[in-house]
């Protein structure tokens, strides 16, 4: 078992948006150590993936996954001194530590990154340093929540409709995230089937009606009357102005998509999803615990709302909520 | 646009715009489905013709976030409609508010149905345009603005139709993915403690020989896992799936 720990540092005078792994603005690897070589005992948390959660006025918002031990300053096996490598008596917001976390087997099993308030010292005289790591969530929002969205790129376009649907322009979804989050590595990217890859990001706002006697190719929608409307498109919000992760949060929970990291990856998938290989658990060998609900406790609501913009013409000339 | 003459409001003029919401709940009627209008019709003269009978829609009537309004329009042909408006106050405490971002007015798409085949100017093909481009605005011209799941569709090959959000919201994976915030009594949540480290949340969980049931043809999903990566203890949160 090891705990990787990474100290990298920004060069002096890079900007407060790119002091961040995601930047295009490469970092400078200082020392890595082996945190386990000074790990105080029995202080160790839980990794917790949960995913999600609702505070007390019922907001919705994405939870990181973390990890907190105590560490002791000085040990037998390094000579690296944790004050020194953490700069605990040092002003720099350049620096930051990558974790990973490795098992006996040597196998990483969490990843996430250690902010500069993130050690304190929980004690002077027993130099015991208290470690808190963040899941790359938070490193991912502070980044993308200042990075423009980028325009409508028109390559590579797919224009597969043929049958006078003259100005539908779109691109995979798939492209459509990549070339706005360069630097992430997504979990839809190296396998084909996952259902990222199966949707379509139109540019504009479209709604048309197929002449049925007259048009040749003609496509179908799942609608009860063969309408397509897409109230919105992707350059609404290049006209906007917003930022890339108001975006990408603009699909994800509408759809009932969610995200996080997990491993150095970004995961996004259905959130009662049915598409990973299966773990079989036998009760009778490895239960310590069990209980049946018909809830999940954590939320205790009736109805869902999700706020979807507005219908408006002359007469109802009304802004969305 | 989304005028109707309607005899519940004295045979006068009823918009049926207004803020969309897509809604989804245990305990009150809902139906996803948001837009006011039924259907196209293209009339000889190619323009739309909108079609409002025999149409059910929700719309959130803007006094606050938690009142909706089910609309029903009645199924004859004929102006003027029988509308029916139910509203439903939802309990503001037992009730998941999801705000996605929603693109401004300004930059909202519209359709002229006086233009259908308009592809140049301020129209950007078959008589869609943005509204900022193509001021004033017309009586013949409907707007709408939305999240960004609004833009997005895809081709289902065993349908073999693509589907868009308004379709998707009304699909079992939609209702799936967020039973898990509802109190409902036909859903299966198991919380389970291993001896066992399990660090991989992206998993189906199968379990046999569970001691309070057979679940053996049952699959879970993952909605929590937590693991003392010392101790090896996992805890899970499962819904049933299937």
């Amino acid at each position: 078992m090891r705990i990787d720990c990474l100290k990298y540092e920004w060069a002096r005078g890079t900007e407060d948006i790119d002091i961040n792994f995601f930047s295009s603005v490469a970092p400078t690897l200082i020392e890595t150590i082996d945190l386990f070589d000074y790990y105080q005992d029995e202080t160790m948390s839980e990794i917790e993936y949960s995913f999600e959660d609702v505070d007390s006025d019922n907001i919705f918002y994405v939870k990181t996954s973390n990890l907190s031990f105590n560490c002791i300053n000085d040990n037998l096996i390094s000579d690296t001194l944790l004050f020194d490598f953490f700069a605990v008596f040092e002003s720099n917001k350049y620096l930051k530590w990558k974790l990973n976390y490795y098992d006996d087997n040597d196998s990483l099993i969490y990843s996430g990154i250690i902010y500069k308030d993130g050690v304190s010292v929980e004690s002077v005289e027993d130099k015991i340093l208290n470690i808190v790591c963040i899941g790359y969530e938070k490193e991912f929002k502070d980044y993308f929540a200042k990075d423009p969205l980028k325009a409508w790129d028109t390559e590579p376009v797919i224009q597969s409709f043929s049958s006078g649907v003259n100005g539908l322009t779109y691109l995979s979804l798939r492209d459509s995230i990549l070339k706005n989050f360069t630097n992430v590595d997504f979990n839809f990217f190296s396998n084909f089937y996952h259902f990222i890859n199966t949707y379509l990001c139109s540019e504009k706002p479209f709604t048309y009606q197929q002449n049925i006697a007259t048009d040749p190719f003609y496509i179908k929608f799942k609608d009860d009357y063969n309408v397509l409307h897409l109230k919105t498109g992707y350059s609404c919000y290049v006209l906007d102005k917003v930022n890339k992760f108001t975006w990408f949060d603009s699909f994800i929970k509408p759809m009932g998509w969610i995200w996080y990291f997990y491993l150095n990856k970004l995961i996004i998938q259905e959130r009662a999803t049915t598409d990973y290989d299966v773990l079989n658990i036998d009760c009778s060998e490895v239960e310590v615990s069990q209980s049946l609900s018909h809830r999940y406790n954590q939320f205790q609501v009736n109805n869902v709302v999700i706020m979807d913009g507005s219908y408006f013409d002359l007469g109802y000339n009304r802004t969305a909520a | 646009m989304f005028s109707v003459l309607s005899t519940n409001h004295g045979n006068l003029s009823h918009n049926l715009g207004g803020d969309s919401a897509i809604v989804y709940s245990d305990i009150n009627f809902y139906s996803n489905k948001v837009r006011p209008f039924r259907a196209l019709r293209i009339n000889p003269d190619n323009h739309y013709g909108f079609t409002y009978y025999d149409h059910e829609f929700t719309r959130n009537i803007g006094l606050n976030e938690y009142t909706v309004d089910f609309i029903n329009v009645s199924i004859s042909h004929t102006s003027p409609y029988d509308i029916t408006d139910t509203i439903i106050n939802y309990n503001g405490f037992k009730t998941l508010i999801l705000r996605p971002y929603v693109n401004s007015r300004d930059n909202s798409g519209g359709i002229d149905a006086h233009n259908r085949l308009a592809d140049t100017g301020a129209y950007y093909g078959r008589g869609n345009f943005f509204l900022a481009a193509n001021a004033p605005m017309t009586e013949h011209q409907g707007f709408y603005n939305g999240s960004a799941a609004n833009s997005l569709f895809r081709y289902d090959a065993d349908l073999e139709l693509y589907i868009n959000y308004e379709q998707h919201v009304r699909l079992d994976t939609f209702t799936k993915n967020f039973k898990k915030f509802l109190k409902t009594n036909d859903e299966v949540i198991i919380e389970l403690q291993v001896k066992q480290l399990i660090t991989n949340p992206l998993q189906t969980v199968h379990l046999t020989n569970y001691q309070d049931a057979d679940l053996e043809d049952k699959y879970f999903s993952i909605i929590r896992l937590s693991f003392h990566p010392i101790d090896e203890i996992s805890t899970l949160t499962l819904q049933m799936i299937q």
